[in-house]
């Protein structure tokens, strides 16, 4: 799947897509494919005359058989979140990040390593500090390094960086079901 | 005749050890106990002299928690004796070896290996939750998973070989994981704050911050929780 994120400005250089997610409130129209505008902590999925939008209730898009899971700061230390979008098959995350300083970004980055590492599924960040949008993909055990780290937007195919190893639940399956099965969480007035 | 010689050493042995027991009880229940603060001792020796003194200085800092990390294989007589005198203090032993996990508390011996079921490989002390972990373990997703929604707190490793993915795994589930006196601090909270208490053979961890930390990041949410039953429901 050939994917741009960024500015949609940027788009002119570029011919042949399947996704684009832009950063701004607009995008260009003519393109023949699903466009995703980020609002907020939402994103709206344009698809033809089709609009959808996606939030904390509704996280997966799939195009194409390619499934892309959407997150928000909330989720990007939430292991849960990670967990999720392994059991349902996700090939990608995004995830969109309104942060209000650099150092709070780097703390996040070995989180978000370590969980893309774990549930071997790449993840492309959407940086938004001062108002300033950035762009950075990391794909499972690339030699720990981000492919691409905060620019200014990216095209790429996202079958170059395609994992052998997918959707591996692990041994304790069985164990995870019926424990699923009981487990009530409760929240608590201090929570 | 040796046989009988070394049972009466052995009886005489263990009489003179339960003395000392004994008196160090009534220093165990003036000792206070501070929730908030995970005591655990690392054992050197497993000769019964070194455990009793172990215990002594354990005890005195609040230590319920004992790991010995070796490569010995120990008797079952060895191991039943070592219960017996675990039991009167009420603590935690755990043997660590590179095939198994060798759990003794309330005089019971249980061999962990790497198939034992999860029930078996968690226990609770003191409402701190603790799990013992392979190194197949740690990269497993439905492992981890499961320490996550039982608020596993501190993982005990037999085998520190592939650092990168402890520290993925601790970093995932903001945990502590022990190995032979090294403590891997996930980075979220070891950039923050110095937490960890170290004196001798003991190790002092306090709980509160990455209590709170856990509570703000990586709360259950109930919308991923009920999305993940129904797919498991579905498989």
């Amino acid at each position: 799947m050939k994917l741009f994120a960024g500015n949609p400005f940027n788009l002119m250089e570029f011919n042949d897509f399947d996704f684009i997610l832009s950063t701004h409130p607009w995008s260009l129209k003519d393109q023949r494919c699903v466009v995703c505008l980020i609002n907020n902590n939402t994103f709206h999925i344009y698809n033809n005359d089709k609009v959808t939008v996606l939030d904390e209730n509704k996280r997966i898009l799939k195009i194409n058989y390619y499934n892309i899971c959407f997150g928000n700061i909330n989720d990007v230390i939430n292991y849960e979140f990670y967990f999720f979008s392994l059991i349902k098959k996700t090939d990608l995350i995004i995830l969109n990040l309104k942060i209000s300083s650099y150092s709070n970004l780097y703390k996040l980055y070995d989180n978000i390593k370590a969980n893309s590492n774990l549930v071997n599924i790449p993840v492309l960040l959407v940086e938004n500090i001062q108002d300033k949008n950035h762009m950075s993909y990391y794909a499972p055990n690339s030699n720990e390094e981000f492919l691409f780290k905060s620019a200014s937007y990216v095209y790429f195919d996202t079958e170059n960086y395609m994992n052998n190893k997918k959707y591996i639940i692990g041994k304790y399956y069985k164990e995870l079901s019926n424990t699923l099965k009981t487990f009530k969480h409760t929240v608590k007035a201090n929570d | 005749m040796i046989r009988k010689l070394n049972d009466i050493i052995s009886k005489i042995k263990y009489k003179h050890l339960r003395k000392i027991i004994l008196n160090n009880l009534i220093e165990f229940d003036k000792s206070t106990k501070n929730n908030k603060e995970v005591g655990i001792f690392f054992i050197k020796n497993l000769k019964y002299k070194c455990l009793i003194e172990s215990i002594n200085s354990g005890i005195k800092e609040n230590c319920k928690l004992y790991l010995f990390f070796s490569n010995n294989i120990y008797s079952t007589k060895q191991l039943k004796l070592i219960a017996d005198i675990l039991s009167v203090f009420g603590i935690l032993l755990i043997i660590i070896t590179k095939s198994n996990f060798i759990k003794i508390y309330d005089n019971k011996i249980d061999f962990i290996s790497l198939e034992t079921n999860f029930k078996n490989k968690m226990f609770n002390l003191d409402n701190i939750h603790f799990c013992l972990a392979y190194k197949e373990d740690i990269i497993d997703p439905s492992f981890l998973y499961l320490n996550k929604i039982k608020n596993t707190e501190f993982f005990i490793l037999n085998d520190h070989d592939n650092i990168k993915s402890i520290e993925n795994a601790s970093n995932a589930l903001i945990s502590f994981f022990l190995y032979s006196n090294k403590i891997f601090v996930p980075l979220i909270i070891e950039k923050e704050k110095q937490l960890i208490y170290r004196k001798n053979n003991i190790v002092k961890i306090n709980l509160n911050y990455s209590n709170k930390i856990k509570k703000y990041f990586n709360k259950t949410n109930n919308f991923l929780l009920s999305q993940i039953k129904t797919e498991f429901n579905n498989i």
